[in-house]
């Protein structure tokens, strides 16, 4: 009579909240699998975005935090986050305002991030990542992937998708 | 079902903890605020952050403000398909054939006020996200509590991080568990300093304090400190920055492995292998290889156990291991790393599948050895485990298969029906090699499985396929029962004609075997059904009758229950209301005394036919309504009463009771099964001055341990040297691994009333701390009963552990005193017969009590006590003789309680006597000098003056 009550949650986006001390942090979840972090709003008014957003969700396990304002350290409160979430060998897809605290945050917490996807400003076949941006991938290990905004959602979807979806299991360590 | 010691509360099986909780005041405080304020609160955070402890803790204070709440361990569930079959069974969830998982819980819940804790969701948690969604939209009054290192990610959900322990917290954390390893620890102000560092550095963690403190027997708190130190600065690149919390942990589980020996190392990883708690038995069969050896593993539990990686559930009867978790995670990991991970899952798949096809024959209608089903349901989740892994590989069809054809009766047992039909699909599925005789096996289990949940179609099909295979393969019972049941699937199918044919053919099958065989009970008890069904009440008498009597003769419980009610069922249909009442009240109490769900459907449902022949329509109808509840409440899907026959009963029923049915159906329908035993109860007893007492199981048992089952193997001689037989062979030094498990069995048969751990503890090490003495003493017994070879001869009984009497065949010690105290007794009541008992209470002395052996100083009194009442009898009959005048055998006596004790001033003179009335005057004389110089020698005292005068008269030639 049930017997697909398990595929009801990954139908539908859902709110829900972690605490973490005294902060509480909101955050929407779609779809089930390995978790996937997107930095940037699902209303974002790039097509890529919005096509990226629909695309994860399908295939993965989505997790859009309402990230706080532009005064707070992102890399301090989504470490935070990702703490009180337990989530692990996490994809982060961060949009082109976060690319940077993606970057932090990777650097903070090595052991939780399995991928980054950074989608910068641009055209596809444009210059390459500004000199900030680069300095930090520079410092990760992470495998790291650098979308241009302006690349068509039908090539950069399925790159990203596939790339999120290599190295499921991480380092095959269980972060205690 | 809970797999270890567990703790009660208002229906919810509570995991226990032998040490105490610490602090966490604030934390819990707000975990209660949050269960009253949220509907799903997951408390996250890293392993051994102190999730499920601080769950329990506020799952206890929050328990009053539910109805009821249940507490399911999720950590041993590895098959995220059986998660709510999982829960449902935690939640004492009734079965339906007919119905998913979630629904048996969603209709267990319904709108009730429940607190429902999933612990250790993070291996499962797309399920768990699924599942807990799915039942709080359906169940409008339910509260979840979860823990898990993720958050679960559903609507509403509260993820909460644990937080680590405030300092203060975090110290009084270490002291206690260093305390509970070494008693005699003094926290010195500078002890104090070094505590404070240690969990500074441990980040407040609770399982990392545990593991440090746990190292206090070998290491100073600053020793531990410095070493972590260390220790964590290489892990930091020498920075000495903070670790993330997670890897602190992960720093400490290292740091804690990396201290242990290399045969600890090997072990702690093997044992990894095991889901929700191992015996050491277990242990040994599937972690002794190269380098380990069996007699390592008992030494090497019981060190993980003082270091806290492994914890020991003491519970009833033999002692269970587990580890937490976070452990049990880190060893797999371990375990995968050595490349040893599929040769020990290998063995721990067959261990368990040898475990399961010895008892199964035991099973065999799922109550008739209750202590044998607790110890297979203590392993249920190790049982399932290796179902998981024989399922995952075509390779391991065979394995799987077997699986399958052991765990049926287990299954029937505990109810799990859906378990074993999906278990049993799954490896009917693989099409690995496979030997026939597994696969007949497999599919006569899963047509059984298919009957009992009214699916006769399939259980027909199973059970045709099953017959020729298992005959074929020579397995005769496998093959009597399918046949009988394949029969029993086409009658329930509605086919009688062509049942009563397979049926006959079943009956000739089985002709002439032994009638005691399970195959030849199920021919004739289908047979019967059968012959009733065709209104051949004669013949459906003539074979059950048989049965009953033999069901008697060999306690078989289950035969009996189902024989008498069916019998009962057909002495109504003859219009014998009296004689079915009769048969009725005892085959229904045996039912219920073996909680048999099926017999007590069918039972209820005679006992409603009763009601109607006596013309007692409402509590007829309340019956026939209640067993119609009680039926969708269990899987099992037959019934006493065939549909038509029940309705037409109904509309009679309607038509005489008139606006009064309805209100009494309904009355009917919502008792619970236990309400309706007392109703059929109060039927049977009604206007008859009979007062039954509900048998307790006990009585069947005995019935067969009566027949032989159980002899009387064992014999101890302890007075001199001590030898231990089991039947005719003696145990070697080798077979008791050290002198101490020889020595348990000596103390509990010289307390016959049994004594408590904490007794022998006292008695055997008293030195050790509490959680020491409890695993030293687990030890023991394990290497005792190992020894014996019997595990049921050391028996628990309440809170206090004693020798099976039914299993001892002698003990010399005990012998010796009950021939003391009969020779006592004679010589009191001047009867014959005291010389007899002397004599052989003298022959079984063979030396002072335990003679010899490395004991402890409990065994002094006895064998003080021992001595004393030996030198009595030497003594008494020394006298006798002397009476008798046999002087010189009278002086053999005597000289056997001097060399007992040289002192005994009373055989000094009586030897003396001796010697002068046989006229060795000079003898005598010498027996009194050498006495009087030991006496000096020792006690700086003289002789008694009646020995001094004794002496001096004969000196002077005076006869004594």
């Amino acid at each position: 009579m049930s017997d697909s009550y398990a595929t009801t949650v990954a139908l539908h986006e859902i709110r829900a909240e972690v605490r973490v001390r005294d902060q509480i942090m909101r955050y929407s979840r779609t779809g089930s699998g390995l978790p996937v972090v997107m930095l940037g709003s699902p209303t974002d008014p790039e097509p890529l975005w919005a096509g990226l957003h629909r695309a994860i969700a399908e295939r993965f396990r989505l997790i859009v935090p309402d990230l706080p304002r532009c005064d707070t350290d992102i890399a301090a409160w989504l470490t935070a986050f990702l703490e009180g979430l337990g989530s692990t060998d996490v994809r982060i897809v961060a949009s082109s305002e976060f690319c940077m605290a993606a970057l932090d945050l990777v650097l903070a917490d090595l052991d939780r991030i399995a991928r980054v996807v950074l989608v910068t400003h641009g055209k596809a076949g444009g210059p390459g990542v500004d000199s900030t941006l680069a300095t930090g991938t520079l410092r990760t290990s992470v495998p790291l992937l650098v979308v241009r905004q302006g690349t068509p959602a039908s090539e950069a979807v399925p790159l990203v998708v596939g790339f999120c979806a290599e190295g499921a299991g991480g380092n095959g360590k269980t972060p205690y | 079902m809970a797999t270890s010691q567990s703790l009660s509360v208002s229906g919810a099986e509570l995991p226990a903890h032998l040490t105490r909780f610490i602090g966490r005041d604030r934390e819990l405080d707000e975990v209660a605020r949050l269960i009253d304020a949220t509907r799903l609160l997951t408390l996250t955070g890293a392993g051994g952050s102190g999730k499920t402890r601080l769950a329990r803790e506020a799952a206890l204070r929050a328990a009053g403000a539910f109805a009821r709440f249940a507490w399911v361990d999720l950590a041993p569930l590895t098959d995220p398909a059986l998660l709510p079959v999982r829960v449902a069974a935690d939640l004492h969830a009734p079965n339906r054939a007919d119905e998913a998982p979630i629904d048996w819980i969603i209709s267990e819940i319904g709108d009730a006020r429940i607190l429902l804790v999933l612990d250790n969701c993070e291996h499962l948690v797309d399920a768990c996200a699924g599942m807990t969604d799915w039942l709080l939209r359906s169940c409008p009054r339910l509260t979840i509590l979860a823990t898990s290192r993720e958050a679960l990610g559903v609507a509403s959900e509260m993820a909460w991080l644990v937080p680590p322990l405030a300092s203060g917290d975090a110290v009084q954390l270490f002291v206690d568990r260093a305390r509970a390893a070494l008693p005699s620890l003094a926290v010195t102000p500078a002890a104090e300093a070094a505590i404070s560092e240690i969990c500074r550095r441990l980040d407040g963690i609770p399982l990392a304090i545990e593991l440090a403190a746990a190292r206090v027997r070998v290491l100073t708190p600053a020793q531990i400190a410095q070493r972590l130190d260390d220790a964590f600065r290489l892990l930091a690149s020498g920075s000495r920055t903070a670790l993330p919390r997670h890897r602190t942990l992960r720093a400490t589980m290292d740091w804690s492995f990396a201290l242990l020996g290399e045969r600890e190392q090997v072990l702690l990883r093997r044992l990894a292998v095991f889901a929700g708690g191992f015996s050491l038995s277990a242990a040994e069969m599937i972690c002794a290889a190269e380098p380990l050896d069996t007699e390592d593993i008992l030494d090497g539990v019981a060190a993980l156990v003082d270091k806290s990686l492994v914890i020991m559930d003491a519970g009833e009867g033999e002692a269970r291991y587990r580890m937490l978790e976070t452990v049990r995670q880190y060893g797999r990991e371990r375990l995968a790393e050595s490349c040893e991970l599929a040769a020990i899952e290998a063995r721990h798949a067959m261990h368990f599948l040898e475990m399961a096809e010895a008892a199964a024959p035991n099973l065999v209608g799922g109550s008739n050895s209750p202590p044998l089903l607790a110890r297979m349901l203590a392993d249920i989740d190790n049982l399932r485990a290796a179902c998981v892994w024989a399922a995952e590989d075509s390779s391991r069809t065979e394995v799987a298969l077997r699986l399958v054809g052991a765990l049926f009766w287990l299954w029937y047992a505990d109810g799990q029906f859906r378990e074993a039909r999906e278990f049993a699909d799954r490896a009917l599925a693989l099409e690995g090699p496979c030997t026939p005789l597994y696969r007949g096996r497999a599919l006569l289990s899963s047509g059984l499985t298919a009957l009992a949940q009214g699916e006769y179609e399939s259980a027909e099909q199973h059970l045709a396929q099953a017959f020729p295979i298992l005959r074929d393969g020579g397995d005769r019972q496998g093959a009597g029962s399918a046949l009988a049941k394949y029969g029993a699937a086409v009658l329930l199918g509605g086919d009688v004609e062509r049942a009563i044919r397979i049926l006959d053919e079943s009956m000739d099958y089985t002709q002439g075997w032994p009638t005691h065989e399970i195959a030849v009970t199920f021919a004739r008890f289908w047979r019967a059904w059968g012959a009733y069904l065709q209104r051949d009440l004669q013949l459906a008498r003539e074979l059950l009758q048989p049965s009953v009597a033999l069901a008697r003769a060999h306690g078989l419980a289950t035969t009996l229950g189902h024989s008498l009610v069916t019998l009962a069922r057909i002495e109504i249909a003859a219009n014998n209301a009296d004689l079915a009442r009769e048969l009725a009240s005892e085959g229904f109490e045996i039912e219920v005394s073996i909680n048999d769900a099926w017999g007590i459907g069918i039972g209820l449902d005679v006992v409603a036919l009763i009601a109607v022949h006596r013309g007692r329509f409402e509590d007829a109808v309340r019956l026939l309504s209640a067993v119609e509840a009680h039926r969708r409440r269990i899987v099992m899907a037959l019934s006493g009463i065939a549909p038509s026959e029940r309705e037409a009963l109904l509309a009679r029923m309607r038509s005489a009771l008139g606006a009064e049915f309805d209100a009494l159906r309904g009355e009917g329908l919502s008792l619970s099964t236990a309400e309706a035993v007392r109703l059929a109860f109060g039927e049977l007893t009604r206007d008859t001055t009979e007062h039954r007492v509900v048998p307790a199981l006990g009585q069947y048992v005995e019935a067969r341990s009566g027949n032989g089952a159980l002899a009387p193997r064992l014999r101890v001689l302890a007075l001199g040297p001590l030898q231990v037989f089991v039947g005719d062979r003696m145990l070697e030094a080798t077979a008791w691994g050290s002198a101490r498990p020889r020595e348990l069995l000596v103390y509990l048969l010289t307390h016959p009333e049994g004594r408590t751990k904490e007794q022998a503890g006292l008695a055997f090490w008293p030195d050790a701390s509490p959680a020491q003495l409890r695993n030293n003493f687990h030890v023991t017994l394990h290497r005792l009963r190992k020894a014996l070879g019997g595990a049921d001869w050391v028996r628990l009984v309440g809170d206090r552990y004693r020798i099976d009497t039914e299993a001892l065949e002698s003990f010399d010690a005990r012998d010796f005193e009950r021939e003391i105290v009969a020779a006592k007794r004679a010589l009191v009541r001047r009867e014959k017969g005291a010389a007899d008992h002397l004599e052989r209470a003298l022959a079984l002395f063979r030396g002072d009590f335990l003679d010899g052996e490395p004991v402890g100083d409990w065994h002094l009194e006895h064998r003080d006590r021992f001595q004393r009442l030996y030198v009595e009898a030497l003594m008494a009959v020394g006298g006798q003789l002397s009476r008798d005048e046999r002087h010189a055998k009278a002086a053999e006596f005597y000289r056997r309680a001097l060399a007992c004790d040289e002192l005994h001033e009373e055989a000094v003179q009586a030897l003396m006597r001796c010697h002068g009335a046989m006229g060795e005057r000079a003898q005598a004389l010498r027996v009194y000098r050498r006495f009087a110089e030991q006496l000096r020698r020792e006690l700086d005292a003289e002789p008694d003056e009646d020995t001094s005068r004794l002496a001096e008269g004969l000196q002077e030639g005076v006869s004594p």
